[in-house]
């Protein structure tokens, strides 16, 4: 699927025009959150990420060409932040050890099965964690994970195995289909 | 194990949903003024920054003396502008049981509501908000609007990619999202059958039915002739019926979905409650022919808004045409408001001696009183404001009711 930047929003979008700004990045900011959220798991710094990431986007319209793939761009835009609010001095001692995402009665089940397999995602190191996130619940192709994380292809592979091997102990193979 | 992984990831993380309304939020909390505004800061050296303190200082030290001294003249202060709350663009258009007129403004992302005693009022958008007071909501490009029998006030909020409600309250709360569980995007008509579900026609040819218990199912209009269809705006007839709209290729330029392929046949569809799809006007060739004739030979050019008077006559806003047409229930088709030449000339001339300018969302009262939205510009120039207006269905008369300058209470 193609999500270029027309040449007309672009224009506008750099003149100060919110709602082609909204039309280029709003689409994606659903796979935004959902890529902070694997990443921080924390909804509220999830939130934080994607805000600060829009403001980012923003700013960086001046460098964005008409018929860049917009996806890629801005969730690029997305992971650096996750990356920045990752290295924060106090964020890993006060967020990981808070609750985990929400609490609902309809979702009591899955995360009594989830925690397993995200408390192993959330050991991961970053890089690695990042690519699983990005491939397999973003749904993301390889190449454009590379694209996202500024890395070689290769290099998203070599990852993903990493964390996968790591993670293989978790993977419940009875529950494979839901 | 590809499989596995990609569920059991899924299955972890999708405990937590993305926030209802955060695009709106991260889209609201962007400077409100130009963008430029917001650009890379300048970054001065130390060398450079401690010259530029030395230099405001002494600019400050000279002013001062100067203004000491009686030798500057005192300017006035302006207070703030504010962004003027009048009608841009107004777009679609619903009448309430008590007579009151809701007209939703495109370019001005609010929704206004001209009250039985001709005042206007805001009704919904203008904020930064979501959910909660419609007044403090942040709206973006709202189109068509329907109304229930108990008064609740339907938004499509075309770009926002919602299906917005308006209580009698006030509050404004979100029905339908871009995305799951419906997959509706582009949101451009909304309207609701004898059951109170709402349906929805999307920009990119997709009319889904969500039920009031949340279920939604897609029409299936694979036997819509050809060419490839472009929804608009709909509505219900008292049998159940409901009409849509196709308009007119590049009758929008798809901004948000370049990827899909633009249609529009010119037409006015019908689907019956078993869901079969008629062509009832238009050839399908875009143009203007045919009044006094069958609506099914006439031709049409971007048809917009489609109301019913108390008789079960349709209306249309032809709006590429700069008319309004009728079809009656033998199917004939005549013009009620326009001469086909765009412009404003004023009121005093009948209905169909008067130039209209891209008329679009209509609405009928049970006293025949048709308003209609002279849209008079193409939904992206806010340098042409628009204006509501009414035909008296009985006397032909045209007047018009709201335009950039009348006062709004907000």
């Amino acid at each position: 699927m193609s999500d270029e930047a027309s040449e007309h929003l672009v224009s506008r979008a750099k003149a100060g025009d919110r709602h082609a700004f909204d039309e280029l990045v709003g689409p994606h900011v659903d796979r935004a959150f959902r890529h902070a959220f694997g990443m921080l798991h924390d909804r509220e710094a999830a939130e934080d990420a994607v805000q600060e990431a829009t403001l980012r986007a923003w700013r960086k319209l001046g460098n964005l060409r008409p018929g860049t793939p917009m996806r890629p761009w801005f969730l690029g835009i997305v992971a650096n932040q996750c990356r920045t609010t990752l290295r924060g001095r106090w964020w890993s001692v006060l967020r990981f050890e808070g609750p985990l995402g929400a609490t609902s009665a309809g979702f009591e089940d899955r995360i009594v099965r989830g925690h397993d397999v995200r408390a192993a995602l959330r050991k991961l190191p970053t890089d690695q964690r990042e690519v699983l996130v990005l491939h397999y619940y973003l749904d993301l192709p390889v190449h454009e994970v590379a694209a996202i994380a500024g890395i070689p292809v290769g290099t998203v592979k070599s990852r993903m195995s990493r964390g996968i091997l790591a993670m293989r102990p978790f993977f419940r193979v009875g529950e494979a289909v839901t | 194990m590809e499989e596995l992984i990609r569920d059991q990831i899924h299955s972890a993380l999708e405990v937590e949903p993305t926030p209802a309304h955060l695009r709106a939020h991260v889209m609201a909390s962007l400077p409100v003024a130009s963008r430029s505004n917001a650009g890379p800061t300048l970054r001065l050296s130390g060398q450079w920054a401690a010259g530029f303190v030395a230099a405001f200082l002494a600019l400050a030290i000279i002013t001062g003396l100067l203004y000491s001294r009686g030798l500057l003249p005192l300017v006035p202060v302006r207070p703030p502008t504010v962004p003027p709350v009048g009608l841009i663009s107004p777009e679609g258009v619903a009448v309430a049981p008590d007579g009151s007129v809701f007209v939703s403004d495109f370019l001005g992302d609010r929704v206004f509501r001209l009250k039985p005693d001709g005042k206007v009022v805001l009704f919904a958008g203008g904020g930064v908000a979501g959910d909660g007071p419609a007044t403090k909501a942040w709206l973006n490009h709202p189109g068509e609007l329907a109304i229930d029998p108990a008064g609740n006030l339907y938004v499509a909020d075309a770009t926002g990619g919602t299906i917005r409600r308006v209580d009698d309250r006030g509050l404004i709360s979100t029905l339908v999202a871009a995305g799951a569980p419906f997959h509706v995007y582009g949101m451009a008509g909304v309207a609701l059958d004898g059951s109170g579900a709402v349906w929805v026609s999307a920009f990119y040819g997709s009319i889904t039915r969500i039920d009031q218990n949340g279920d939604g199912s897609f029409l299936d209009t694979s036997a819509l002739p050809s060419p490839r269809w472009l929804p608009g705006y709909m509505a219900f007839d008292s049998a159940g019926n409901l009409y849509i709209s196709d308009r007119s290729p590049g009758a929008t330029d798809n901004p948000t979905y370049p990827q899909n392929p633009i249609g529009g046949g010119c037409r006015i569809v019908r689907v019956t409650p078993e869901r079969k799809l008629s062509v009832i006007a238009g050839t399908g060739v875009c143009g203007f022919s045919g009044d006094g004739g069958p609506a099914a030979s006439a031709q049409l050019n971007d048809p917009g808004g489609i109301a019913f008077d108390a008789a079960g006559n349709l209306y249309v806003a032809d709006a590429n045409n700069h008319r309004v047409r009728r079809i009656d229930d033998n199917g004939i088709i005549t013009t009620v408001a326009g001469t086909g030449i765009a412009g404003y000339s004023g009121d005093s001339r009948p209905a169909t001696e008067t130039q209209l300018e891209y008329p679009f969302g209509i609405g009928i009262t049970s006293a025949g009183l048709l308003y209609f939205a002279d849209a008079s510009c193409s939904c992206w120039n806010p340098s042409a404001p628009g204006r509501v207006r009414v035909v008296n269905l009985s006397t032909g008369k045209i007047t018009t009711v709201m335009d950039g300058h009348t006062p709004v209470q907000t």
